[in-house]
């Protein structure tokens, strides 16, 4: 075996290794409250189309249901009808497979070594792992991992790369609304100055060509135009901002923050140390996506997928250049052959067996039922379609994605994540009563709803106690209680609230 | 005397006095000048830091005992825990102030040491002798950046320390000297005026430590090493003097309580991270971080100190919005240099053609100089003014404290136990405190606790147990914010009844208590057209009794 191969085999083994242990980061349980509704639409779509209004709350829609994710719904109801754990280990792939392709978005004639790649890749996957898992933003990561590869390579001069835009976003646009994205880093690699400097020696006609092209690729989905109104209203509703924190400012009060704090604080510094400075093109992908995470914490997943080739990249010639003021002019041998084939496939089985051994528990069907149960309303639920079937329910935006899944008939549901279809009168609704605004009392009367599901804590618990509401039932795993609107008479003689938790506990049976 | 000397003009003289009015009334002049004057206008705002006004009344209690205060003196809640009393010194100014000039004076003078502040931030800009352009913007920068936080509060007094420790560390580092001692009894006084004092031994230990890294490590621009050990030897000396304070050692401890708190880190607005949808950060502070940002990736030529002071304060100001503040204090002369770094390159590559612009006559000069600056500082003291000469219960305050609630409430029997919106505590405390009437709550986070804290939150966030906490605590009445969720769930609670309201705020007794037969009734205050109360209640008719 020649020293080119071994070193070929050993950096396959290294990311490999890497992809692996991001796999502790990717695959997830269904922690993201929305996963729910799309599972329950996928399984709609199977059986009865893509639906023209909104199938399943009885707030009346602000407009046309627009299928902008129906693709990935059907897939997420198919792998889950097969095994839920099947939709943990997709997801988690395609997650870990965006940030291989980011960290592949390297010119060929930069050498760095695979190591570093390694170290990048997964920095980078711990900042953006409390945004992946199983929901449809891993498309997104995905997609802007293929667009930014399609760039580098175009970056190289190689223009013929560009025609794979097109069926890439054609995809893309019927699997998440985030392909948007894809266009816009386009439009930027179109005006961004060329010079080989900057790393730009690629047809820029030919860019600008492919990106009319993959833009009118996207149209072909259900929705066709419509899908660019989806967005923009999307965007341009300032009721979302309020209400997702996702889309909220990022709060450096939490850890993982501040572990994408230190990111782009390594990146900067690696920027500002490496010999000649970064290309213009990478500054302003990473700034730009470090720009969008300030405004919206969901696009750190974007910046940590844009940042993964370039930590890298200036990572490894900052430390070159600066490495003997360091550990002075010393460098490391390379082991012998044999010690350094061992070593690595020991390292590799026990990555592999680490990984295993950490996920394998958490996705069993067991773990899963369990996990289901703290943290969604599983028994409440369960009370509520023993107790009150068919009826309207008030829950919590978050919540309802759950209901839909676990109620999908009758339009017993309030809102669900899929809020921008709502219009900013839905939702302003919502608000009203979930942040008690003065007028909450008559927009709850308003819903129909006698039946509510809230976490024990939640500021409409002790609300609604205060307008005749009483505690039926707690659910002890998930902190839930079953509330219904009680005799109106005798509200006034209603005492001060008690302690939710000693209520009864939910049970399915009556 | 040789002939040829006999022969050559005789050289032009200029005094002192002239050379300085030649210098000021240049282009370069003017627009230094215009900015000091419009950074005091950007600095000098009314009160709208809810913790000074219980800041003012303990300084008056101060000043009335002659004692610091042991105890918590305004809640009934907390009354037992001891008061550690880190800014009694500043209380005590704000009082005597308050005394003799009333509030307009503290909020001039409070202007002035936030200039001050300003002021040194522009020295240290100076020692990198960036372009006069350059350093005037990036003071307008600095002025406009840190507007969330401007204000009558002791606060500014940490941000013109923090200025006064950057600019004399900077100076140390360059030239040497003693001067730097001078920090010590700085320490020593900062300790009893702000808790803050703890930032600038901090910035002292992070530039010595830099330095001497930096200088391990070649870095270029590296100080001497003996300088930046003597800045550690002058940081150990300023913790030793800011012991000399009545709360003694324990004062250091209590700096560290609120940024160890997760409770208060939680839920104190001050204490969030910035908001990037908030116009003020986003055209502002967003703007300067990352102009800056870009400028280092371009020039790439940076100081150890300043790339560690940066990262500090860049994450300070990330993780909470007042630490804005040192982010200008420390950035500011970073943002020039780095700026003029890049003109510098511009100008090699676009070099400037045609014949020098001349300056114009001295008289001219001199002229338009007045007549810009008369412009500019009308401008200015117009809103200087009008901020200092804002009264108490003017309408602009009766807006953002509840002012018309105080005034029915001083009709009341006193005593009372009330529960307020956390923000509020101070004022009612400063308004009522003197008639014995106590507050659930006020600004001073450490001395309420985590647990109060907590109940607090639960309180107004209307968790279940929020009429219980209310129950325990023997509360008499809920004076809170109209709007509120727990206004607006007191209106609708059966056990509540709400006996005062106005567009600010609302106050509710319980139904069984013979409170609700003792307070007078809304309709005793005054309705004559020009009060402030009825001017409020016209801003929003619905709202009222």
């Amino acid at each position: 075996m020649t020293r080119s191969v071994t070193r070929r085999l050993g950096n396959t083994a290294v990311i490999t290794g890497a992809a692996g242990l991001s796999l502790l980061g990717t695959v997830q349980t269904f922690r993201d409250t929305d996963v729910w509704w799309h599972l329950e639409l996928g399984r709609y779509i199977s059986t009865h189309g893509i639906p023209m209004q909104e199938p399943f709350a009885y707030t009346p829609p602000a407009q046309p249901w627009v299928g902008q994710q129906w693709l990935y719904e059907v897939l997420l109801a198919k792998l889950v009808g097969i095994t839920p754990v099947l939709a943990s280990i997709t997801m988690g792939l395609a997650a870990t497979t965006a940030f291989i392709i980011a960290a592949r978005t390297l010119p060929r004639d930069v050498r760095i070594p695979v190591n570093w790649l390694a170290f990048s890749l997964l920095v980078n996957v711990f900042v953006a792992a409390q945004l992946l898992g199983v929901r449809g933003q891993v498309i997104t990561v995905l997609g802007v991992a293929m667009v930014m590869w399609v760039i580098g390579r175009w970056r190289q001069g190689q223009n013929r790369v560009l025609w794979l835009l097109p069926p890439i976003l054609a995809i893309w646009c019927n699997l998440h609304a985030g392909f948007f994205l894809g266009l816009v880093l386009l439009v930027v690699a179109i005006v961004l100055p060329q010079s080989p400097q900057w790393g730009g020696r690629g047809n820029r006609r030919l860019l600008l060509l492919a990106t009319v092209a993959t833009a009118a690729s996207t149209v072909l989905n259900p929705a066709g135009i419509h899908l660019y109104q989806y967005v923009a209203s999307t965007f341009s509703n300032s009721s979302i901002t309020t209400l997702v924190t996702e889309w909220l400012s990022p709060d450096f009060h939490n850890p993982w923050l501040r572990f994408f704090e230190l990111d782009v604080l390594a990146l900067v510094a690696a920027w500002a140390l490496s010999p000649g400075g970064p290309k213009l093109g990478d500054v302003v992908f990473a700034g730009g996506a470090f720009v969008a995470s300030l405004t919206a914490q969901r696009n750190v997943s974007i910046f940590a997928v844009i940042a993964t080739p370039q930590l890298a990249r200036y990572g490894f010639a900052a430390w070159e250049a600066h490495r003997h003021r360091i550990i002075g002019a010393k460098r490391l041998k390379p082991p012998p052959l044999g010690a350094a084939i061992i070593g690595g496939i020991a390292l590799f089985a026990a990555i592999g067996t680490g990984v295993a051994v950490s996920l394998t528990p958490g996705l069993s069907d067991l773990a899963s039922g369990r996990f289901e149960a703290q943290r969604y309303p599983k028994a409440a639920v369960d009370y509520v379609l023993n107790h009150y079937p068919n009826q309207r329910l008030y829950a919590k935006l978050e919540t309802g994605g759950y209901l839909v899944y676990r109620i999908p008939e009758n339009r017993v549901v309030l809102i669900y994540g899929e809020t921008a279809i709502f219009g900013t009168a839905g939702i302003q609704r919502y608000l009203d009563i979930h942040l008690l605004r003065p007028n909450w009392t008559s927009q709850l009367a308003a819903t129909h709803a006698h039946h509510a599901i809230l976490p024990s804590t939640t500021q409409e618990v002790a609300a609604f106690h205060e307008v005749g509401w009483r505690i039926n039932c707690y659910d002890a795993a998930s902190d839930y209680v079953v509330m219904s609107e009680d005799d109106l008479s005798s509200i006034t003689a209603r005492a001060i609230p008690s302690d939710p938790r000693l209520a009864p506990a939910c049970l399915g049976n009556p | 005397m040789p002939k040829q000397d006999a022969q050559r003009p005789m050289p032009i003289t200029r005094s002192a006095a002239y050379r300085a009015l030649d210098r000021v009334t240049r282009p370069s002049g003017l627009v230094l000048s215009t900015v000091l004057v419009i950074m005091l206008a950007a600095v000098t705002k009314p009160v709208f830091d809810p913790d000074f006004w219980w800041h003012l009344r303990a300084g008056q209690i101060i000043l009335a005992t002659h004692h610091l205060i042991p105890g918590d003196p305004f809640t009934y809640t907390v009354a037992g825990h001891s008061w550690t009393m880190h800014e009694w010194a500043t209380e005590v100014s704000f009082a005597w102030l308050h005394s003799v000039g009333g509030l307009g004076l503290i909020i001039a003078v409070i202007a002035g040491v936030t200039w001050l502040g300003l002021l040194a931030i522009y020295m240290r800009t100076r020692l990198d002798r960036p372009n006069p352009q350059i350093a005037a913007a990036s003071m307008i920068m600095a002025a406009l950046v840190g507007t969330p936080i401007w204000g009558p509060r002791a606060q500014m007094i940490t941000f013109a320390l923090a200025a006064l420790v950057l600019l004399l560390a900077e100076r140390h580092l360059r030239n040497g000297g003693r001067a730097i001692w001078v920090l010590v009894p700085v320490f020593a006084a900062w300790s009893n005026l702000h808790g803050g004092f703890i930032i600038g031994i901090g910035f002292l230990l992070i530039i010595a430590v830099a330095e001497l890294v930096g200088h391990w490590l070649q870095w270029p621009g590296s100080a001497a090493p003996s300088r930046a050990r003597t800045l550690v030897f002058v940081a150990i000396a300023g913790l030793a003097a800011a012991v000399v304070n009545p709360n003694g050692p324990s004062i250091l401890i209590y700096s560290f309580a609120t940024q160890g708190s997760p409770v208060q880190q939680a839920n104190i607005q001050e204490w969030a991270s910035p908001n990037f949808h908030d116009w003020q950060i986003s055209l502002l502070y967003a703007p300067m971080l990352l102009t800056l940002i870009l400028a280092i990736i371009l020039n790439r030529h940076l100081r150890a100190r300043e790339v560690a002071l940066v990262v500090t304060t860049v994450a300070l100001s990330l993780q909470s919005v007042r630490h804005i503040a040192l982010f200008v204090a420390v950035a500011t002369p970073v943002w020039a240099t780095q700026a003029n770094l890049l003109l510098d390159k511009w100008r090699i590559h676009h070099p400037r053609r045609g014949a020098q612009r001349s300056t114009a006559p001295l008289s001219t000069r001199i002229a338009a100089y007045c007549i810009v600056m008369a412009v500019v500082s009308g401008a200015a003291a117009s809103r200087v003014v009008v901020a200092a000469a804002q009264a108490e219960d003017s309408l602009a305050y009766a807006k953002d404290y509840p002012v018309c609630a105080v005034r029915w409430l001083a009709t009341a029997p006193p005593n009372l136990k009330l529960f307020n919106q956390y923000g509020e505590g101070g004022y009612l405390a400063y308004k009522l405190s003197s008639r014995g009437d106590k507050v659930f709550a006020f600004g001073d986070a450490a001395l309420m606790g985590d647990d109060l804290l907590t109940e607090y939150m639960h309180v107004s966030n209307v968790k279940w147990d929020w009429d219980a906490i209310l129950a325990k605590y023997h509360t008499d009445i809920a004076v809170v914010d109209t709007g509120e969720p727990i206004s607006n769930v007191l209106e609708r609670s059966p056990r509540w009844v709400r006996l005062y309201a106005d567009p600010k705020s609302a106050a509710f007794v319980r139904t069984d208590s013979p409170l609700r037969h003792q307070l007078p009734p809304q309709t005793a205050l005054p309705t004559n057209s020009g009060d402030v109360c009825v001017e409020l209640s016209r801003s929003q008719p619905d709202i009222g009794s």
